[in-house]
């Protein structure tokens, strides 16, 4: 074996700096233009790459066939280039490497770098199951579909030897590494995803669920159906409640707080924001009695990103976006009343259209409709006017404006009439958005 | 295309031009006894005709014995003769590379050209077009319309 093929006082190449995904590819490239490959190693690698791909196509038709499409021959190249690229990751070194590409036949590195795939696939379901065992409950449909359906898909579809590459599953949940998330595909994205999600959901279990999901709804109502990454957002709301100097295990974050939370950062530049929310980190770790190194490491490294997002939200004056307000939820109870005979309704809601101004609709609406329901259907059969509704919301006590609220977004009738599109106008201009 | 195929060199893998002709003018020992024989003009015109063939279908051949298998397989047909010999082979070839496609490679080689053989011995008697535009164009709906059934039924029973 050459030793030290890349050392030169002038030439440095690092293994890290190539791409795991095309390592293949990518090595042979920069060693010739180094020298360290010639022509004669490129034209030896070629041959035997095609010779593998002949093979594999010959195996892939059943030796039925001596001609395949285009398209299935290059997908097929695809997956030896990343079955190489598997094989050279797994080398120590830029020197390894090299020494593999100019001494070693690139059917055994195939074979190889195909034992290595089935290792992963192997080590890839033992890692799922402890994803599956460490997830947390929380109905986030992203979340949960992810763990439950479209990772173990990736395990039953995914063909180590002749379709590597693929990652024909759904798995939509993002993770904190955007470069994980984003970047590479087959066994070693899949590997490499499965990680972060394991170390988050690690994370996450120091954490009460009903506090997370109570955090959550405080985020969006919707959070079932976005697409949100839970370690982020608890992770900001954590940093900022130890900057606050409350207990960070009731991530409990009051509007005043987050006030206060931007009125202490916001005089601080980027560099200096760090540096908090890195200390700031770190304590968390301390204070939470995280012995696991991997989950710690991975914890301060999300750091910078979420200095990022705060610095972003301080300086565009909207820190709401950063931090999460928790919203109690309050349970209202109401008793509705008995509906009117369809008789006296129709009496009623004629009487209503009879009237000729706003008082006297409002009077004969107080007086005489107790159900929630009947009012329901006065104000969708057009009984007002647009500028009329206001008014007569103004005369409703709060807990029946959020049941109408609420009634309106279960099924979706923002658009539908014109009664509900004055009330959601008359929540944002009295400001009771923050309140429901 | 061109620059896909390039990445392959060819569009015949692994496939030596020189020892493709030797190959082609070998199998005159099979045909000498039918009246079939091919020069080393034809059999280049012959392998020119199976690169343009591969190229038209966007096709890559890995094992080069497609020629091999036809001559010998239809050098006993009642209607090619020495006359039409090399004309009927180039348009075989085409029209064999043309069904694997439209068959979605879901037919064996050695299926298409029997079949192709036993149509254009049988009700064809001869003419090439019935072969490609009637007979072989049903038989490549009919093979996928039976591999679309059974993945339905293998997909029914997944899903029971």
């Amino acid at each position: 074996m050459n030793k030290n093929l890349t050392s030169s006082p002038n030439i440095k190449i690092n293994k890290s700096s190539l791409d795991v995904y095309n390592m293949f590819q990518e090595a042979t490239e920069k060693l010739y233009n180094l020298k360290i490959l010639d022509n004669n190693d490129i034209q030896r690698i070629y041959a035997q790459r095609m010779a593998v791909l002949q093979y594999k196509l010959k195996l892939y038709t059943k030796d039925e066939s001596s001609s395949v499409k285009y398209e299935t021959a290059i997908s097929m190249m695809k997956n030896i280039d990343y079955t190489l690229s598997v094989y050279l990751n797994s080398l120590p070194d830029i020197d390894s490497i090299a020494d593999a590409l100019k001494n070693k036949d690139i059917n055994s590195m195939n074979e190889e770098g195909y034992k290595i795939i089935k290792d992963y696939l192997e080590e890839g379901k033992i890692l799922l199951q402890k994803v599956q065992d460490n997830k947390l409950y929380i109905d986030n449909i992203a979340y949960l579909d992810t763990i439950e359906r479209g990772l173990p898909m990736f395990f039953k579809k995914c063909d180590a030897y002749f379709n590597p590459l693929e990652t024909d599953a759904d798995i939509d949940y993002p993770v904190k590494d955007k470069k994980v998330q984003y970047e590479g595909c087959g066994i070693i994205y899949v590997m490499r995803y499965m990680k972060c999600l394991y170390l988050e959901n690690k994370f996450l279990k120091y954490f009460d669920e009903n506090s997370i999901i109570t955090l959550l709804k405080s985020y969006d109502t919707r959070y079932k159906e976005l697409l949100i990454n839970i370690f982020t957002i608890l992770l900001i709301n954590a940093t900022g409640i130890l900057i606050c100097g409350l207990n960070p295990l009731n991530l409990n974050l009051s509007s005043e707080n987050i006030k206060h939370i931007n009125d202490t950062l916001c005089r601080y530049t980027k560099e200096d924001l760090y540096k908090i929310i890195y200390n700031s980190v770190q304590k968390l770790c301390t204070m939470l009695n995280i012995t696991d190194k991997e989950v710690i490491n991975y914890v301060i490294a999300s750091s910078k990103d979420i200095t990022d997002e705060i610095y972003y939200a301080i300086s565009t004056n909207k820190i709401e976006i950063a931090f999460t307000a928790i919203k109690d939820e309050k349970f209202i109870i109401y008793n509705d009343h008995e509906c009117l005979s369809d008789k006296a309704f129709r009496e009623i809601s004629d009487g209503i259209y009879s009237c000729s101004n706003t008082e006297d609709k409002i009077a004969i609406m107080n007086k005489y409709i107790k159900s929630f329901y009947d009012m329901i259907d006065i104000l969708e059969s057009d009984c007002f006017l647009r500028n009329e509704y206001g008014q007569y919301y103004e005369s409703l006590d709060l807990s029946v404006i959020v049941l109408l609220y609420k009634h309106m977004n279960e099924y979706d009738l923002y658009n539908d009439k014109e009664c509900y599109e004055c009330l959601n106008e008359f929540i944002y201009n009295r400001g009771y958005f923050k309140l429901i | 295309m061109k620059n896909g195929l390039n990445l392959f060199g060819s569009s015949a893998i692994g496939v030596n031009k020189e020892s493709l002709l030797r190959d082609i003018i070998s199998c005159n020992s099979i045909t000498k006894p039918y009246g079939l024989t091919l020069t080393n003009e034809d059999a280049a015109e012959v392998a020119e005709e199976r690169n343009s063939a591969l190229e038209k279908n966007g096709r890559v051949e890995f094992n080069g014995q497609i020629i091999n298998m036809i001559i010998e397989k239809f050098c006993e047909s009642p209607f090619i003769s020495q006359y039409n010999y090399k004309d009927v082979l180039c348009a075989l070839i085409d029209i064999f590379y043309e069904y694997k496609n439209e068959s979605e490679d879901l037919i064996s080689d050695e299926d298409l050209i029997n079949f192709m053989l036993d149509k254009y011995n049988g009700e064809c008697q001869g003419s090439l077009d019935l072969l490609e535009g009637k007979y072989l164009y049903e038989e490549a709906d009919n093979v996928k319309k039976s591999s679309i059934n059974s993945i339905s039924s293998l997909e029914d029973n997944y899903y029971e």
